[in-house]
């Protein structure tokens, strides 16, 4: 009893962790389509950002989508190597707090703010902006959590390798 | 030869995986389209100037309002709420 109790909860576990892993990849896929599909929009964004040079405006504008379309990548080829999803997730924090920092910087410093055009949703304020990006947080450091509890990395395999 | 168990962990890891890029090109793919439908938007500065991204660095104060965009190329509706259809930056 106590077993199958023990393998239901695991089942709802791996679900959450199977959601999470989808909303953290809907969110990037969001992010590059809108910035692909507004990609001068976003240059221009860039450009007029005070807190970046201007001469790297026209390459952000591309690396910041690819690199997130790399991380994605890492993401869904890593759901069949544990440990590239181990260091997906990883970049994904790292992007997520540098990109809350941001915001967070912006809002401190209201005189020097850029158009809103730099973030996850252009018609989105910049206080709304840190909120979602502060639950996008939240998610990705529950994702990880339960991916070191390994909770992927042994589906149906109790032997497998760590995460 | 690979054990059965293993063997099964492999195809879930799989269906996790396949699962995982469905997730990634729909949502992809949707805000495309959604992107591609909405009409055309364009930003007005108070002088009349439009812009697709406009700067109003520096001035805190509204300096653009965005409106949609007729066929003809003449202004239709602003986008009424305020907070995100001007901006301040």
């Amino acid at each position: 009893m106590e077993y199958l109790c023990d393998m239901k909860m695991r089942q709802h576990t791996v679900v959450i962790y199977v959601l999470l892993i989808i909303a953290l990849l809907g969110v990037f896929a969001y992010f590059c389509a809108m910035k692909l599909r507004h990609h001068a929009a976003f240059e221009e964004g860039l450009a007029l950002a005070p807190q970046l040079p201007k001469a790297a405006a026209p390459y952000l504008a591309w690396i910041i989508p690819l690199l997130c379309f790399a991380v994605s990548a890492l993401i869904i080829y890593g759901c069949v190597q544990p440990k590239l999803l181990t260091l997906g997730l990883w970049i994904y924090l790292a992007l997520m707090l540098l990109f809350t920092g941001f915001i967070g910087y912006i809002l401190l410093h209201p005189k020097e703010a850029p158009c809103e055009c730099l973030g996850l949703d252009e018609n989105w304020s910049w206080k709304k902006h840190l909120w979602v990006n502060t639950g996008i947080l939240f998610i990705t450091g529950l994702a990880i959590w339960l991916h070191y509890k390994r909770i992927v990395a042994t589906i149906g395999n109790e032997d497998s390798e760590n995460p | 030869m690979v054990s059965p168990i293993k063997q099964e962990a492999v195809m879930k890891r799989t269906l996790l995986s396949l699962i995982a890029l469905g997730a990634f090109v729909t949502s992809f793919a949707g805000t495309i389209v959604k992107e591609v439908m909405d009409p055309p938007k364009i930003w007005v500065y108070q002088n009349g100037d439009r812009t697709s991204n406009p700067s109003c660095l520096g001035t805190g104060d509204p300096c653009a309002t965005e409106y949609y965009l007729n066929a003809n190329g003449s202004l239709g509706a602003p986008i009424c709420d305020v907070r995100y259809g001007v901006r301040t930056n």
